[in-house]
């Protein structure tokens, strides 16, 4: 049984599909990444899951539980840190992380030395007592995940979590997404950061327009792109045209550029399988390798092959 | 977590935010013991009626008013904060936030009335302090009542500010003035028209406010059917802003927003 | 002077889109004048006030003119703690004409709510001449410009703590009404409240309020000294929320 299924999930808004028959699975302690730009259909799916929203038509369910019919028990296995920190504006931090903590049936013994361990980790030990309005939007967000964190749910759902977060923060707030999930929560994570995104991903699910693109992980999602991976190298060879035709006969190769007789430039598929056979033929050729640079591509790269458009230019769409 | 304790936790931690609100308890503390200590008073030296007796126990009924009609206003901030979305996500029931916002409107407006309570039986002596006490599980169901009041306006103003607190306005300087806390019914009864008369009568807050006087103040002995007809007063108005409240976020659960 | 009334039609068109808020205070006034000042008026036993209703609906047009001068405030204040000031800041406008934009604005707001209940009144007490008709409206103006000074001046306690800000001037308000003559003479007032009311700059504007429209003088405070107070009161306030504006609001952040 997958800890997340949906099928034919599908919510409108009068003529406008925020989610169109969408199939998505997650299966049991992995960290799902949902990659999209704004207005791809993320959020509209994480509501869905939390049982905030109500979905059009479809099915959804969570650790086996229908959100229609058996959503209070939904709620009581998942926990979920929105995209905008929410907060009850004249209530402390320690105050709002106490009560979520009661609330989701955290033990009394625990919460105390859990709470403390969250906010030192995420420097929000220093803002513990100041009220909600006043707190920064970076420390704001990082109240936000830390619920989850003293939680752990079953099923945690971030939504674009460290969103206002400089990158000190950024990287702890993984490194307890990563230990949440090493506890043996499953883990949904929204974003439209790619870093974020190959930093946590065991799979990546791409949503464009409410629909479903792709699902793979992060590895098979760049090697999918025919020519993705970019070999630069830097040769002294005696017969550059040779050179280059040999190459141009390794299996995997798309293109190869040289700006000079030294530089080239390789379009691969898989970098990994073609640099070895790439310096056989140098060595066969006598030619001398000064520098070889391998750049894989990107996230980016992944939602342009397969939307064509860039995940930014699909948040201007 | 079981059901009850996640709606008494969501109730506690909304009552708490009522008297976190610095300006709203200056307003209110304000606003009510300047009417206790000098307009009551200063309307006694210009009228033969003892007005001051008359008014003093009406203000602790106007202070329960205007502390469960904040419940709406928490109910408006939670909604266009999101933070609604945020107790969507828990362990409870749409029917348990409901249940959680009227007790916590109920509660707070009843401890805010106790205080007024307290000064006003310093100031005008009771003859029945004790019958006080007896009263204040009924100024707990009016507060409730009141609450769901401001539930249903703020279920149907909440997507715009200045639609609530225009339409709150209109209906608290109404629901005030129609009815027995600033001037007898005798007087009422000189000069509205009868169907208005009838509402003045019906009003909880008339009924509270007379039962408070009568039977604290005054002195004389409860008449179980004044207390009942509290009761089917306040309820009534209890349970229209649940539904409405309730309605509210069914909405915002299917069209994402109200 | 054009990026002025630019400003201040752009800010109160978005003010007055929808204007429930204008349509209540006058659904507002209405009943209260009808239904209550009707029934206090008739447990009201004193020979020097021949008619309360009239005498409170002057009370009630004093305390629009109020929270109107309040409002003026809370809306600079506003202005600060959503971000706005700072782009007001850089407008190719002096610092003067900015205040002046406040002002203007908050005299169009005065106006606007003032219409229906003032209209109200002057029938309810009838038999008035043109001279004193705008004689009160410019008292009440010049009253309402001199508390909006003392909001404004109050204003940049928010800059600390908004919380503070609205505590202290809503908690003032109330009390301000409370220990004036908005609702009551001030031959009625008990002798230590009487001492705090004449310090309340309402007391001056509804006492000569209610002298032009011709209420029993003997009941109200004499016109030199009230007119003095509030034109006292409005020089110094204006005077030193301008200069607070200009001086003091750069660089600060909200609260």
């Amino acid at each position: 049984m997958h800890a997340v299924e949906t099928k034919k999930l599908t919510k409108r808004y009068g003529k406008t599909y925020a989610l169109k028959n969408l199939d998505f699975r997650i299966k049991k302690n992995e960290i799902m990444v949902l990659l999209g730009p704004n207005g791809s259909g993320k959020t509209t799916l994480l509501l869905i899951l939390a049982t905030v929203l109500k979905p059009t038509s479809g099915q959804a369910e969570v650790m086996g539980l229908d959100v229609s019919t058996q959503s209070t028990q939904v709620r009581k296995a998942l926990g979920i840190a929105f995209q905008d920190a929410r907060g009850f504006w004249r209530h402390k931090p320690a105050d709002l992380l106490k009560f979520h903590a009661n609330v989701c049936g955290v033990s009394k013994s625990e919460q105390a030395p859990l709470i403390e361990n969250i906010f030192k980790d995420l420097e929000l030990w220093g803002a513990r007592n100041k009220l909600f309005m006043h707190l920064s939007g970076g420390q704001a967000k990082r109240l936000e995940v830390s619920k989850l964190f003293v939680q752990r749910p079953r099923f945690a759902i971030f939504d674009e979590p460290t969103s206002q977060v400089d990158l000190r923060g950024k990287r702890k707030i993984w490194a307890q997404i990563l230990k949440l999930r090493e506890e043996g929560s499953t883990i949904l994570v929204a974003t439209n950061e790619v870093r974020e995104a190959e930093y946590l991903a065991d799979r990546v699910t791409v949503l464009d327009e409410g629909e479903h693109v792709v699902c793979d992980t992060v590895r098979q999602l760049k090697d999918s792109i025919t020519g993705g991976d970019i070999v630069e190298l830097e040769i002294d060879t005696p017969d550059t045209a040779a050179l280059k035709d040999s190459l141009r006969g390794i299996e995997g190769t798309v293109k190869i550029t040289n700006s000079d007789s030294n530089n080239f430039k390789a379009y691969v598929s898989m970098a990994e399988s073609w640099v070895p056979r790439m310096t056989d033929i140098c060595y066969r050729n006598k030619a001398h390798i000064h520098s070889i640079r391998v750049t894989e591509p990107s996230l980016d790269d992944v939602f342009l092959h397969f939307t064509g458009k860039t995940l930014r230019e699909g948040a201007n769409a | 977590m079981s059901e009850i304790r996640v709606i008494l936790a969501l109730a506690r931690n909304d009552f708490s935010y009522f008297f976190r609100t610095k300006w709203l308890m200056a307003v209110l503390l304000s606003l009510n013991l300047s009417d206790m200590l000098v307009v009551a008073l200063v309307y006694e030296r210009m009228m033969t009626f003892d007005y001051f007796a008359y008014f003093v126990p009406a203000v602790i009924i106007m202070g329960l008013f205007a502390a469960s009609m904040d419940t709406g206003r928490r109910i408006w901030l939670a909604l266009r904060e999101n933070v609604i979305q945020y107790e969507l996500s828990l362990p409870v029931s749409t029917q348990g936030i409901v249940i959680a916002y009227l007790l916590a409107g109920g509660a707070a407006a009843l401890v805010y009335a106790s205080s007024l309570m307290a000064i006003a039986l310093i100031v005008l002596p009771a003859n029945a302090i004790w019958t006080a006490l007896v009263l204040l599980p009924f100024l707990f169901v009016l507060a409730m009542g009141l609450a769901g009041i401001a539930a249903t306006l703020a279920a149907i103003a909440s997507t715009h500010g200045e639609f609530f607190f225009a339409f709150q306005n209109i209906l608290q300087v109404t629901l005030l003035t129609l009815s027995t806390v600033y001037y007898p019914i005798e007087i009422i009864q000189n000069y509205l028209p009868p169907i208005l008369v009838t509402v003045v009568s019906a009003n909880p807050l008339s009924l509270t406010v007379e039962a408070l006087r009568q039977f604290a103040f005054v002195g004389v002995p409860i008449d179980m059917g004044s207390l009942a007809n509290i009761l089917l007063a306040s309820l009534p108005f209890t349970i229209i802003g649940a539904l409405a409240y309730w309605s509210a976020l069914r909405k915002l659960q299917v069209n994402g927003k109200l | 002077m054009r990026n002025v009334i630019r400003l201040v039609w752009f800010d109160l068109k978005a003010e007055l889109k929808p204007p429930i808020w204008i349509i209540a205070g006058w659904l507002v006034f209405l009943v209260r004048i009808g239904i209550y000042g009707a029934m206090i008026s008739q447990l009201m036993t004193v020979a020097e006030i021949e008619d309360y209703s009239s005498f409170f609906a002057v009370g009630l047009v004093i305390m629009i003119t109020f929270d109107m001068a309040s409002h003026t405030g809370r809306h600079f204040v506003e202005h600060a703690h959503e971000g706005r000031l700072p782009y007001l800041l850089s407008l190719p406008m002096p610092r003067s004409k900015l205040f002046l934009t406040i002002a203007l604005q908050g005299g169009a707001e005065l106006a606007l709510m003032l219409a229906v209940p003032l209209s109200v009144t002057l029938l309810i007490i009838g038999n008035l001449s043109w001279v004193s008709i705008i004689a009160c409206v410019l008292t009440l103006f010049w009253l309402g410009f001199g508390v909006a000074g003392l909001m404004l001046s109050l204003s940049f306690i928010a800059f600390k703590s908004s919380d503070l800000y609205t505590a202290i001037v809503t908690g003032l308000s109330t009390i301000i009404i409370r220990f004036s003559t908005v609702l009551y003479p001030l031959i009625f007032l008990p002798p230590q409240y009487a001492v705090a009311a004449v310090f309340s700059p309402l007391t001056h504007g509804s006492d000569l309020v209610r002298l032009i429209l011709g209420f029993e003088p003997s009941i109200l405070l004499n016109p030199i000294y009230t007119v003095s107070v509030l034109v006292a009161l409005s020089v110094s306030t204006l005077g030193l929320g301008l200069v607070l504006v200009q001086r003091l609001v750069e660089g600060v952040k909200s609260a």
